[in-house]
């Protein structure tokens, strides 16, 4: 467990902007809800009778998902970015020789960053985003324009609902980019020289290859499919696209598992 | 190229040797407390011989708390070392060289007066 | 007592090359190998295969396993520097003694902090920060922190101005007495490490040309500086490698006793640099 441990904050030491980013997106999202707060001070708010609950819980809700939204939306690219070069960097430095001087294997170094890009960031992230809603839920409450309903609308159960609906929503599409890591990871080790390249160019030439050959963008569609699906889309649980993605997910594990075996600073 | 091992007895094993002549520098007050002693790859370069050998010359000198070793930075003469060693010289004479000349002097029949006096020729006493 | 290594046949072959070629060799315990050879001659590929980060052919057993399938267990007890400049440079020194003790059940961290402390070298830098001497000196503190039976050397003082390697060879050996490690190390440089070492392991081209140890070469290598007039006599004798240096002719010789070359000049035992470049070149000849 120690060990474990370890290899998590490792990855953090290496790769500042996995949580820079989130801290920066949480900064900029904290200034703009008070901003947003002093305006408001000066919008007088009629009569709120007429508004109805539904309303405001669309409209808690639509806050939550917007700014769970928007810090996952830079989350993902700084994790991306993270993924296509964790297994790179360590060849460019050479430090792979002082890493693999140690007793750690390759199994656990490849599952410790792959557990740190779709596990401990987005969980981070998510939390982060909680805690920042139910910030700016409180300093509505206190400081914002006096709306009766906002207090009556407002609940602990129906927060909580609302928190539990978006994390089941991440849950969700983490398992759906499972394999979209895995790839970019698996790039990363095998990459000679740049591996963004080395990630871009195979799926390119797929869909070049199957328009010119077959005449069709069968592939291609499914391909976009897979990466351009958003965090918050209603996955069913039961799509076998899922399911068959995470088997991927885990045969590209294996096989960087198996690469990283004997790759050295060559 | 010379081979230096001539400098060697063929009597004792090497480490011991390497041991004695430290101790004798100490004890001649060549080296001081806290003074380093060379390192062993000098040693082992200079007289040719195998690093096992110094270290276990060394260690021998480790173990008599004559040296310390201090990590990163090497071997050191102990504080007390030359202190320890001439006890030790001062109590071997007493207890094995002393009764021996004791018993020669008896023997010879000599007096105080005769052997502290600086250039004294003496008579058998008649 | 069971040997450190043990290879038997290894070979490698990389495209268009082979690396190693039918090396067989072991080292006993307790001893300070040399692996001394030209560079491109095999050294680091025959470390590679030890350490289980390359594939061979062969066999090859280190404290008792086999690198190519036990190589997790096998890191627990065996450290090794691969050149100095491995350190990440944006790890800082509070954390790769954080990072070791954290992955490594056998580092001893106050031994690592006590070796840095007659050092320059403070917690918060970063290895970036710190120059090639610092930089060798942390990766030493932290490998000879790890309570190893096997310490792995592969040309560690690469680059290292001389006091810094000097330094480094000092504080092996003095280290070495607590531990009573094997050590085996790497170099093209032999005249840095000749007195060192307790065995030396010559390698050309993938194949092992010399396994011996230092003490034994004495009664096993002579050199002569012969006298001008005996030099056909000399030569009757076949010396396995010949050298002229200022008019004087220097002649190596091998299983040759010092009674049968004493008449003809001055004898002596060559160094282990002085055998190493006569054996190269008599074996280009």
């Amino acid at each position: 467990m120690k060990t474990w441990v370890m290899l998590f904050r490792r990855e953090f030491w290496e790769n500042r902007a996995l949580w820079i980013a989130p801290l920066a997106s949480a900064g900029f999202l904290l200034a703009a809800m008070l901003a947003a707060l002093l305006g408001s001070k000066h919008i007088q708010v009629h009569a709120t009778s007429d508004i109805d609950m539904s309303v405001m819980h669309g409209a808690m809700g639509a806050s939550a998902m917007g700014i769970a939204g928007l810090m996952l939306a830079v989350a993902s690219l700084a994790i991306a970015a993270y993924l296509i070069d964790c297994l790179y960097a360590e060849r460019r430095d050479r430090s792979i020789l002082f890493w693999k001087s140690l007793p750690v294997s390759d199994a656990q170094t490849v599952l410790s960053k792959f557990i740190v890009a779709m596990v401990i960031v987005p969980l981070g992230v998510y939390v982060t985003a909680m805690c920042l809603h139910l910030l700016g839920t409180l300093l509505l409450l206190v400081f914002g324009p006096d709306l009766p309903l906002l207090h009556d609308g407002w609940s602990v159960p129906g927060w909580f609902e609302l928190q539990l609906d978006i994390l089941g929503r991440l849950v969700l599409a983490l398992l759906w980019y499972a394999p979209l890591a895995a790839y970019l990871m698996l790039a990363s080790v095998v990459a000679r020289k740049v591996p963004m390249l080395t990630a871009v160019l195979p799926p390119l030439v797929i869909a070049v290859a199957e328009r010119l050959v077959l005449g069709s963008s069968d592939v291609t569609r499914f391909l976009i499919g897979r990466v351009a699906a958003g965090p918050f889309d209603a996955l069913p649980l039961a799509s076998p696209g899922l399911w068959l993605g995470l088997v991927a997910a885990a045969g590209m594990l294996l096989l960087t598992i198996r690469l990283r075996r004997y790759r050295d600073d060559t | 190229m010379t081979t230096t091992n001539a400098q060697w007895d063929e009597g004792s094993p090497i480490y011991r040797q390497l041991r004695d002549r430290v101790v004798a520098m100490i004890l001649e007050g060549v080296l001081k407390e806290g003074d380093p002693l060379p390192s062993v790859r000098q040693v082992a370069a200079e007289y040719r011989l195998n690093p096992l050998t110094v270290l276990k010359g060394y260690q021998q000198l480790v173990d008599e708390s004559l040296v310390e070793k201090r990590r990163g930075l090497g071997m050191f003469v102990s504080p007390g070392a030359s202190q320890a060693l001439l006890k030790d010289e001062r109590q071997r004479f007493l207890d094995i060289e002393w009764p021996r000349v004791q018993a020669t002097i008896q023997r010879l029949g000599l007096s105080a007066d005769e052997l502290l006096k600086p250039d004294a020729t003496t008579e058998p006493k008649t | 007592m069971t040997s450190i290594i043990t290879a038997t046949g290894l070979s490698k072959r990389y495209r268009g090359a082979q690396a190693l070629q039918d090396a067989t060799f072991s080292v006993a315990p307790g001893r300070i190998v040399g692996l001394i050879g030209r560079n491109g001659a095999g050294k680091t590929t025959a470390l590679k295969a030890i350490l289980g980060l390359t594939p061979y052919d062969g066999q090859l057993q280190v404290l008792g396993r086999d690198p190519a399938t036990e190589r997790d267990a096998l890191m627990r007890e065996v450290a090794f520097i691969a050149d100095t400049a491995v350190l990440p440079k944006w790890l800082r020194v509070r954390q790769a003694l954080d990072y070791v003790e954290g992955v490594h059940p056998a580092f001893e961290r106050a031994k690592a902090e006590a070796f840095l402390q007659g050092t320059d070298i403070r917690p918060e830098r970063r290895v970036r920060e710190l120059s090639k001497g610092m930089v060798t000196q942390l990766h030493l503190a932290l490998v000879l922190a790890i309570r190893a039976r096997l310490l792995v050397l592969d040309e560690p003082t690469l680059g290292l101005d001389l006091l810094s390697r000097r330094k480094f060879y000092d504080t092996l050996l003095n280290d070495y007495m607590d531990e009573q490690r094997t050590i085996l190390v790497t170099t093209h440089q032999v005249e840095e490490v000749e007195h060192i070492l307790t065995d030396v392991l010559f390698i050309e081209r993938g194949r092992i040309v010399l396994d011996a140890e230092v003490e034994t070469l004495g009664s096993r290598f002579l050199l002569l500086q012969v006298k001008p007039e005996q030099l056909d006599a000399a030569r009757a004798l076949q010396p396995f490698h010949e050298r002229s240096v200022f008019g004087r002719t220097v002649l190596f010789y091998e299983n040759r006793t010092p009674e049968e070359l004493a008449a003809l000049g001055e004898v002596s035992t060559p160094g282990i640099a002085d055998l190493f470049v006569a054996r190269m070149q008599g074996a280009q000849a």
